[in-house]
Protein backbone atom coordinates (compact mmCIF):
# COMPACT_ATOMS: atom_id res chain seq x y z
CA UNK A 1 0.00 0.00 0.00
CA UNK A 2 2.49 2.26 1.01
CA UNK A 3 4.41 1.29 -2.20
CA UNK A 4 1.40 2.41 -4.14
CA UNK A 5 1.17 5.34 -2.67
CA UNK A 6 4.42 6.67 -3.74
CA UNK A 7 3.30 5.66 -7.42
CA UNK A 8 0.48 7.99 -7.11
CA UNK A 9 2.30 10.94 -5.58
CA UNK A 10 5.56 10.48 -8.15
CA UNK A 11 2.47 10.90 -10.92
CA UNK A 12 0.75 13.57 -9.03
CA UNK A 13 4.36 15.69 -8.62
CA UNK A 14 4.66 14.94 -12.11
CA UNK A 15 1.97 16.13 -13.78
CA UNK A 16 2.16 19.32 -11.63
CA UNK A 17 5.44 19.89 -12.44
CA UNK A 18 4.90 19.22 -15.98
CA UNK A 19 1.70 21.58 -15.19
CA UNK A 20 3.44 24.58 -14.12
CA UNK A 21 5.68 24.79 -17.42
CA UNK A 22 2.99 24.45 -19.67
CA UNK A 23 4.62 21.09 -21.07
CA UNK A 24 3.20 17.62 -21.70
CA UNK A 25 3.77 15.02 -18.71
CA UNK A 26 6.70 12.93 -20.53
CA UNK A 27 6.11 9.22 -19.72
CA UNK A 28 9.23 7.26 -18.49
CA UNK A 29 10.19 5.45 -21.46
CA UNK A 30 10.76 1.63 -20.11
CA UNK A 31 12.43 -1.53 -21.84
CA UNK A 32 11.69 -4.81 -21.60
CA UNK A 33 8.16 -4.88 -20.04
CA UNK A 34 7.48 -8.33 -21.01
CA UNK A 35 10.31 -9.43 -18.11
CA UNK A 36 8.07 -7.81 -15.00
CA UNK A 37 4.84 -9.91 -16.18
CA UNK A 38 7.17 -12.81 -16.57
CA UNK A 39 9.14 -11.98 -13.16
CA UNK A 40 5.54 -11.21 -11.51
CA UNK A 41 3.89 -14.56 -12.38
CA UNK A 42 5.79 -16.93 -9.85
CA UNK A 43 5.73 -14.30 -7.01
CA UNK A 44 1.74 -13.64 -7.92
CA UNK A 45 1.49 -17.74 -7.46
CA UNK A 46 3.06 -18.23 -4.05
CA UNK A 47 2.20 -14.70 -2.74
CA UNK A 48 -1.76 -14.19 -3.70
CA UNK A 49 -3.44 -17.50 -4.91
CA UNK A 50 -4.92 -19.87 -2.33
CA UNK A 51 -2.66 -22.64 -3.54
CA UNK A 52 -0.09 -20.95 -1.52
CA UNK A 53 -0.75 -22.55 1.63
CA UNK A 54 -0.33 -26.30 -0.12
CA UNK A 55 3.50 -25.34 -1.22
CA UNK A 56 6.19 -26.04 0.55
CA UNK A 57 8.02 -22.90 2.29
CA UNK A 58 11.10 -23.76 0.27
CA UNK A 59 9.77 -23.78 -2.99
CA UNK A 60 7.63 -20.51 -2.14
CA UNK A 61 10.81 -18.95 -0.98
CA UNK A 62 12.54 -19.91 -4.01
CA UNK A 63 9.83 -18.44 -5.77
CA UNK A 64 10.20 -15.17 -4.17
CA UNK A 65 14.06 -15.49 -5.03
CA UNK A 66 14.06 -15.87 -8.47
CA UNK A 67 11.15 -13.40 -8.99
CA UNK A 68 13.09 -10.69 -7.21
CA UNK A 69 16.15 -11.78 -9.44
CA UNK A 70 13.99 -11.06 -12.76
CA UNK A 71 12.63 -8.56 -11.59
CA UNK A 72 16.71 -6.80 -10.37
CA UNK A 73 17.41 -7.47 -14.05
CA UNK A 74 14.45 -5.83 -15.32
CA UNK A 75 15.73 -2.51 -13.34
CA UNK A 76 19.11 -2.89 -14.08
CA UNK A 77 17.96 -2.51 -17.98
CA UNK A 78 16.65 0.40 -17.40
CA UNK A 79 19.02 1.90 -15.25
CA UNK A 80 19.41 5.09 -17.12
CA UNK A 81 16.48 6.70 -15.48
CA UNK A 82 17.95 7.95 -12.18
CA UNK A 83 14.66 6.98 -10.21
CA UNK A 84 15.74 3.33 -11.28
CA UNK A 85 19.30 3.49 -9.94
CA UNK A 86 17.56 4.53 -6.94
CA UNK A 87 14.99 1.65 -6.87
CA UNK A 88 17.73 -0.41 -7.63
CA UNK A 89 19.58 0.05 -4.47
CA UNK A 90 16.13 -1.04 -2.54
CA UNK A 91 15.90 -3.78 -4.72
CA UNK A 92 18.99 -5.17 -3.61
CA UNK A 93 18.63 -4.62 -0.16
CA UNK A 94 15.33 -6.61 0.10
CA UNK A 95 17.37 -9.20 -1.73
CA UNK A 96 19.93 -9.71 0.27
CA UNK A 97 17.98 -9.77 3.33
CA UNK A 98 15.12 -12.27 1.95
CA UNK A 99 18.10 -14.70 0.23
CA UNK A 100 19.51 -14.71 3.98
CA UNK A 101 16.73 -15.76 5.30
CA UNK A 102 14.86 -18.47 3.11
CA UNK A 103 13.51 -16.22 0.73
CA UNK A 104 11.31 -13.93 2.64
CA UNK A 105 11.25 -11.01 4.62
CA UNK A 106 12.03 -11.64 8.13
CA UNK A 107 9.98 -9.68 11.21
CA UNK A 108 10.28 -10.03 14.90
CA UNK A 109 7.51 -10.60 16.75
CA UNK A 110 8.12 -7.69 18.46
CA UNK A 111 7.15 -5.47 15.24
CA UNK A 112 4.42 -7.81 14.66
CA UNK A 113 2.59 -7.23 17.66
CA UNK A 114 2.25 -3.76 15.87
CA UNK A 115 -0.10 -5.46 13.07
CA UNK A 116 -2.22 -7.73 14.60
CA UNK A 117 -3.96 -8.85 17.49
CA UNK A 118 -1.61 -10.36 20.31
CA UNK A 119 -4.10 -13.46 19.93
CA UNK A 120 -3.64 -14.05 16.50
CA UNK A 121 0.25 -13.79 16.86
CA UNK A 122 0.42 -16.13 19.64
CA UNK A 123 -1.30 -18.48 17.09
CA UNK A 124 1.49 -17.99 14.57
CA UNK A 125 4.89 -20.35 15.24
CA UNK A 126 8.43 -18.91 15.01
CA UNK A 127 9.81 -19.93 11.29
CA UNK A 128 5.93 -19.49 9.87
CA UNK A 129 5.05 -17.85 7.14
CA UNK A 130 3.08 -14.03 8.45
CA UNK A 131 1.50 -11.93 5.76
CA UNK A 132 2.43 -12.69 1.76
CA UNK A 133 6.19 -12.48 2.14
CA UNK A 134 7.21 -12.01 5.74
CA UNK A 135 8.18 -14.52 8.16
CA UNK A 136 8.37 -14.40 11.57
CA UNK A 137 11.72 -14.89 13.38
CA UNK A 138 12.83 -13.98 16.37
CA UNK A 139 15.68 -11.05 16.25
CA UNK A 140 18.57 -13.63 17.22
CA UNK A 141 17.40 -15.30 14.63
CA UNK A 142 17.72 -12.82 11.65
CA UNK A 143 20.64 -12.16 9.20
CA UNK A 144 20.81 -8.75 8.17
CA UNK A 145 18.48 -8.06 10.91
CA UNK A 146 18.96 -3.81 10.26
CA UNK A 147 17.40 -4.54 6.52
CA UNK A 148 14.11 -6.38 7.91
CA UNK A 149 10.72 -5.16 8.70
CA UNK A 150 11.41 -3.03 11.37
CA UNK A 151 10.11 0.41 10.75
CA UNK A 152 6.62 1.16 11.68
CA UNK A 153 4.76 4.54 11.72
CA UNK A 154 4.17 6.49 15.01
CA UNK A 155 1.89 4.44 17.31
CA UNK A 156 -1.11 7.59 16.82
CA UNK A 157 -1.37 6.44 13.11
CA UNK A 158 -4.16 4.71 11.88
CA UNK A 159 -2.66 2.78 9.16
CA UNK A 160 0.08 0.37 10.61
CA UNK A 161 2.91 -1.27 8.52
CA UNK A 162 6.35 -2.33 9.04
CA UNK A 163 8.99 -1.80 6.21
CA UNK A 164 12.02 -2.26 5.25
CA UNK A 165 14.87 0.19 4.71
CA UNK A 166 15.12 -1.30 0.85
CA UNK A 167 10.94 -0.53 0.99
CA UNK A 168 12.16 3.00 1.60
CA UNK A 169 14.65 3.30 -1.42
CA UNK A 170 11.72 1.53 -3.88
CA UNK A 171 9.12 4.11 -2.75
CA UNK A 172 11.23 6.70 -3.06
CA UNK A 173 13.31 5.82 -6.81
CA UNK A 174 9.46 5.23 -8.31
CA UNK A 175 8.67 8.46 -6.88
CA UNK A 176 11.54 10.53 -8.45
CA UNK A 177 10.72 8.23 -11.65
CA UNK A 178 7.77 9.45 -11.89
CA UNK A 179 7.95 12.92 -10.61
CA UNK A 180 10.98 13.71 -12.24
CA UNK A 181 9.90 15.25 -16.15
CA UNK A 182 13.81 14.74 -18.09
CA UNK A 183 12.29 16.25 -21.32
CA UNK A 184 11.56 19.70 -19.42
CA UNK A 185 15.18 20.55 -18.44
CA UNK A 186 16.22 19.06 -21.72
CA UNK A 187 14.55 22.13 -23.40
CA UNK A 188 15.26 24.64 -20.97
CA UNK A 189 19.04 23.79 -21.87
CA UNK A 190 17.94 24.21 -25.56
CA UNK A 191 15.79 27.56 -25.13
CA UNK A 192 18.80 29.20 -22.73
CA UNK B 1 -46.76 8.36 -24.61
CA UNK B 2 -44.62 4.21 -24.73
CA UNK B 3 -43.47 5.34 -28.48
CA UNK B 4 -41.88 8.67 -26.79
CA UNK B 5 -39.92 6.74 -24.14
CA UNK B 6 -38.51 4.24 -26.58
CA UNK B 7 -37.75 7.42 -28.53
CA UNK B 8 -35.86 8.65 -25.54
CA UNK B 9 -33.79 5.60 -25.01
CA UNK B 10 -32.54 5.68 -28.65
CA UNK B 11 -31.54 9.00 -28.16
CA UNK B 12 -30.13 8.46 -24.96
CA UNK B 13 -28.33 5.03 -26.77
CA UNK B 14 -26.96 7.12 -29.13
CA UNK B 15 -25.65 9.73 -26.94
CA UNK B 16 -23.61 6.77 -25.20
CA UNK B 17 -22.26 5.39 -28.54
CA UNK B 18 -21.37 9.04 -29.62
CA UNK B 19 -19.69 9.40 -26.03
CA UNK B 20 -17.95 6.20 -26.40
CA UNK B 21 -16.89 7.00 -30.13
CA UNK B 22 -15.34 10.69 -28.95
CA UNK B 23 -13.33 9.05 -25.96
CA UNK B 24 -12.50 6.57 -27.79
CA UNK B 25 -10.36 8.81 -30.50
CA UNK B 26 -9.27 10.85 -27.39
CA UNK B 27 -7.26 7.78 -26.07
CA UNK B 28 -3.60 8.48 -27.99
CA UNK B 29 -0.37 6.22 -27.46
CA UNK B 30 0.55 8.54 -24.67
CA UNK B 31 -2.37 7.25 -22.84
CA UNK B 32 -2.10 3.84 -23.59
CA UNK B 33 1.71 4.04 -23.07
CA UNK B 34 1.25 5.45 -19.79
CA UNK B 35 -1.19 2.79 -18.79
CA UNK B 36 1.21 -0.21 -19.50
CA UNK B 37 4.04 1.88 -17.54
CA UNK B 38 1.59 2.30 -14.35
CA UNK B 39 0.76 -1.45 -14.50
CA UNK B 40 4.40 -1.83 -14.86
CA UNK B 41 5.62 0.02 -12.00
CA UNK B 42 2.78 -1.68 -9.90
CA UNK B 43 3.86 -5.03 -10.52
CA UNK B 44 7.55 -3.74 -9.99
CA UNK B 45 7.43 -2.74 -6.13
CA UNK B 46 4.98 -4.79 -5.60
CA UNK B 47 7.87 -7.67 -6.42
CA UNK B 48 10.40 -6.05 -5.61
CA UNK B 49 8.98 -4.26 -1.92
CA UNK B 50 8.04 -6.31 1.28
CA UNK B 51 6.29 -3.72 3.36
CA UNK B 52 3.71 -5.98 5.73
CA UNK B 53 0.84 -3.93 6.59
CA UNK B 54 -1.44 -4.50 9.78
CA UNK B 55 -4.90 -5.85 7.83
CA UNK B 56 -4.62 -8.70 9.79
CA UNK B 57 -7.11 -9.50 13.08
CA UNK B 58 -6.18 -6.75 15.44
Amino acid sequence: MILLLAIVAGLLAGLVWAGMRKVRYETPVLRHIWLVFVAFLPQYIVTYLPVRENLPIRISGLCLIVSQLLLFVFAMLNRNHQGMKILMIGTMLNFLVMAANGGFMPISPQTASRLVAPDFLSTVLPGSRFGPKDILLSPGHIHFEWLADRFLPPLWSSYQVAFSLGDIFIAAGVFWLLARQKNIYIRKGYNS
Amino acid sequence: MENKNSQKEVISMKNVFTFLALSAHKINRQHIQLFLMLVTLVMLVLGVGAPTDGSGPK
